[in-house]
C-alpha cells in the first residue's frame, strides 16, 4: 500500500514536483499545483501525526537498508508535529503566494520561484524526519539554498533583498559548514551517523572529540536559529523577501534549528557530567534572554512594519531559547509551545502585512495610515497578532509567555521572570506603534483603496482565529508538547 | 615528528580551514568570499576523506586477496557534500551578478552605504 511509504513520500512529493512545476509554461498553473501540492503533503503530514499520537514510533529504512547501515526516517510525535507545522505553513504561503508576488516578479519566472517553494518545504521537512545525521546537513542545504533564492525575489521591490541574501549564503553557508565539521567529529569517534545508535555509542567515545564536535554542531545550528550575535542576516533576509515568503520563513525556518537543538539536546547539547561535555543549555538563557531584550527594543526602533516584526521574531526566539535551556520537561515543553504558538501568531502577522503591502504597496508604518477606515478587516487582523505578541489573555501569546514565567518564577529565577515581563512591556510599545500608525495618523487620500485580496484573508484569517482559539483551549498544544518532552527526555509522564 | 607527518594532511586541513573561515570574514569582495566559502568547505571534505583511511587498507573493493579497506562511507558522504558544494557556488555567483547589475558594484565597502535600511527602495533591475 502506497500510504506505508508515507515517511518518505513526505520529503519526496515537494522535492520531485519542484523540478517539474519549474517548467511549467503557465504561471498560474504552476501556482495552482503548487498549492495543490503542498496541501497534499499536509495531507500525508496529517495521516502521519496519527500513529505518533497514538505513540507509535514509525521507523522507516529508505530502499531497505536496515539502520543503523542505511538511512532511517524516524516519526515520533515531535517530528510528526514539526512535518504538521511545516507543511501547514507552506500550503498557506502557496495559497497566497500567486497573488502577493504581484509586480515583484515577472510572470515567466514564478514558476521557479514556487518551484524554490517546494524544495524549501522538503527541505524543511527531511531535516525533520530523517534519524541520520549527514541526512540532516543535506537537508539543511536544500531548505537554505532555496530560501536564498526565495528571498533574493524580493529584488523586484527593493534591490536590498540581493545584499540581504547574499549575506544569509555566506553566513548561512559557513553555518551548515561548522554543522558538518561537528558531525566530522562525532563520525569520527563513533563511526556511526545514525542518530539513535549515535546515543548509544557516545558513552564510550573520547571526550574531548565529543566537545569540540558538539562545540561546532553549536555554533552552526546558532547561527541557523539567528543566536545572539549571529542573528545579522535575520532582519534584512525577514525585511526585504516577498511578504509571502517571510510568512513561511518566519513560520519554520529559524523553528526547525530549534527543532534540532531539542533533538540533539540529550545527545550532546545536555551534559551528563561523567561525559565530560560542555553544558550548552546553561548558555541559553543568558543568550535568550540578551535575544529578548534586544530584539524587543530594535522593534520599537523600526520604521517598517516587516522589520519591526523580525526583530519581534529575534526576541520570540529568545524565549523560546529561555524555556529550552532552563531544561525539564517543563523547559522543553514551553519551548514547543513557544515554537508552535509563535508561528501561528507571526505567520498571520506576516500573511496580513503581505496583504497590507499588496495592496498598497509598500510595508512601511508610513503606508499604514488610514488602515483602520480603508481595510478595517486587515487592522483587526493585525490587531489580533499584536495582542499575541504582547501575550494578552485569551490569545496563544499569553499560554506561551505564561508557560517560560511559571518555570523561571518557580526557581526563583527573578532576573529571567523580570526581563520576560519587561520585554512584554517594551512589545506593548511597538505593537502600539502599528496601532498608531494604522489608526490615529492621518489618513493619506494617495494611497490605493479596498481591503485585503481574497487570497490573503483564508491564510491570515485562519491563523489568527488559530491565534485566538489556542488562547481559549490551550490544552491540546500544551497536551502534545509536554508529551514530546516526556520521550525526548525518556521520562514517561 | 612522527605526528607532524603522520598527521600531515590534518594539518592541511587545519590550515584550509582557518585560511578559507578568514578569507570569508575579512574580505570585501563577494566573489572572492565566496572563494574564502569554497577553501573553507573543501578543508571539511578532506576532513572526512582523511578520516576515512585504514591504515594499509586497501581501496574499498571486494577482492580475495585483500582483507583491510579503506572505509568507503566518507568519500560517498563527500560525494555529496561536494555537490551541495557546487551548488551553494553557483547560487552566491548568480546573486554576485545580480548584486553587480543592481548596485553598480561586489565591494563589501561601497555596497553597505546603499544597502542601509535607511536608504529609499529601489528596484532591482530585471526582477
Amino acid at each position: 500500500m502506497i500510504l506505508d511509504h508515507a515517511p518518505a513520500l513526505v520529503v519526496a512529493l515537494p522535492l520531485l514536483s519542484a523540478p517539474l512545476i519549474a517548467l511549467l509554461p503557465r504561471p498560474a498553473l504552476a501556482g495552482m499545483l503548487t498549492a495543490l501540492i503542498a496541501a497534499l503533503d499536509l495531507a500525508l503530514a496529517i495521516y502521519l501525526l496519527g500513529p505518533a499520537l497514538d505513540g507509535t514510533l514509525v521507523s522507516y529504512p529508505l530502499g531497505n537498508w536496515l539502520p543503523p547501515i542505511g538511512i532511517e526516517y524516524r516519526i515520533d510525535l515531535l517530528a510528526a508535529a514539526m512535518t504538521v507545522l511545516i507543511a501547514g505553513s507552506a500550503t498557506l504561503t502557496a495559497l497566497m503566494l500567486p497573488t502577493a508576488l504581484g509586480p515583484e516578479v515577472a510572470p515567466g519566472d514564478r514558476p521557479r520561484l514556487f518551484a524554490a517553494l517546494l524544495l524549501c518545504q522538503a527541505g524543511l521537512i527531511g531535516m525533520v524526519v530523517t534519524g541520520d545525521l549527514f541526512n540532516v546537513f543535506v537537508f539543511l542545504e536544500i531548505s537554505s539554498l532555496s530560501t536564498y533564492v526565495l528571498i533574493a525575489a524580493g529584488a523586484g521591490r527593493d534591490r536590498r533583498a540581493l545584499t540581504a541574501a547574499f549575506d544569509y549564503l555566506v553566513l548561512g553557508a559557513t553555518g551548515a559548514t561548522f554543522f558538518v565539521i561537528g558531525i566530522a567529529f562525532l563520525y569520527i569517534v563513533t563511526g556511526t551517523l545514525n542518530m539513535a545508535d549515535l546515543g548509544e555509542r557516545l558513552p564510550g567515545a573520547g571526550k574531548r572529540a565529543i566537545i569540540v564536535g558538539s562545540s561546532f554542531l553549536f555554533v552552526g545550528l546558532a547561527l541557523k536559529a539567528a543566536m545572539l550575535p549571529l542573528h545579522r542576516w535575520l532582519p534584512n533576509a525577514y525585511a526585504y523577501a516577498p511578504t509571502a515568503v517571510t510568512t513561511f520563513l518566519a513560520m519554520t525556518a529559524t523553528k526547525v534549528s530549534i527543532y534540532l537543538l531539542i533533538r540533539l539536546s540529550d545527545l550532546v547539547f545536555q551534559s551528563p557530567g561523567e561525559l565530560g561535555r560542555v553544558n550548552f543549555a546553561a548558555l541559553l538563557p543568558p543568550i535568550g534572554l540578551a535575544m529578548l531584550i534586544m530584539g524587543s527594543v530594535m522593534a520599537v526602533r523600526s520604521q517598517d512594519l516587516k522589520r519591526l516584526l523580525a526583530f519581534s521574531s529575534i526576541a520570540n526566539l529568545g524565549l523560546m531559547l529561555i524555556a529550552l535551556g532552563l531544561g525539564a520537561v517543563a523547559g522543553i515543553a514551553a519551548a514547543l509551545i513557544n515554537l508552535f504558538n509563535h508561528a501561528v501568531i507571526k505567520g498571520g502577522a506576516f500573511a496580513v502585512t503581505a496583504g497590507i503591502v499588496h495592496r498598497r504597496g509598500s510595508s512601511s508604518l508610513a503606508a499604514l495610515a488610514g488602515l483602520s477606515r480603508d481595510m478595517p478587516i486587515a487592522f483587526v487582523l493585525l490587531i489580533i497578532a499584536g495582542l499575541g505578541l504582547i501575550g494578552v489573555p485569551l490569545t496563544a501569546g499569553f499560554v506561551s509567555k505564561l508557560s517560560v514565567i511559571q518555570i523561571a518564577a518557580g526557581r526563583e529565577l527573578w532576573l529571567l521572570t523580570g526581563g520576560i515581563l519587561l520585554s512584554s512591556l517594551i512589545t506593548v510599545v511597538y505593537v502600539w506603534r502599528v496601532v498608531e500608525a494604522a489608526m490615529l495618523a492621518p489618513a493619506r487620500d494617495d494611497l490605493p483603496k479596498g481591503d485585503l485580496h481574497p487570497a490573503f484573508l483564508l491564510p491570515a484569517g485562519l491563523l489568527a482565529a488559530g491565534t485566538i482559539a489556542l488562547g481559549i483551549d490551550s490544552a491540546p498544544v500544551v497536551t502534545v508538547a509536554t508529551r514530546i518532552a516526556g520521550q525526548i527526555l525518556g521520562v514517561t509522564p | 615528528m612522527r605526528d607532524l607527518i603522520g598527521l600531515f594532511p590534518y594539518w592541511a586541513v587545519v590550515v584550509l580551514m582557518m585560511t578559507g573561515l578568514y578569507i570569508v570574514i575579512a574580505q570585501g569582495n563577494l566573489v572572492k568570499k565566496l572563494v574564502g566559502l569554497g577553501i573553507f568547505q573543501v578543508s571539511v571534505f578532506l576532513l572526512y576523506i582523511t578520516a576515512g583511511v585504514v591504515e594499509g587498507g586497501t581501496p574499498p573493493i571486494l577482492n580475495d586477496q585483500f582483507t583491510s579497506y579503506t572505509n568507503p562511507l566518507p568519500s560517498v558522504l563527500i560525494l555529496t557534500a561536494i555537490v551541495v558544494g557546487v551548488a551553494t557556488l553557483a547560487v552566491g555567483l548568480a546573486l554576485a551578478v545580480r548584486i553587480r547589475e543592481a548596485f553598480g558594484t561586489i565591494e563589501e565597502d561601497e555596497l553597505q552605504p546603499l544597502a542601509t535600511p535607511e536608504q529609499p527602495a529601489q528596484k532591482g533591475p530585471g526582477a
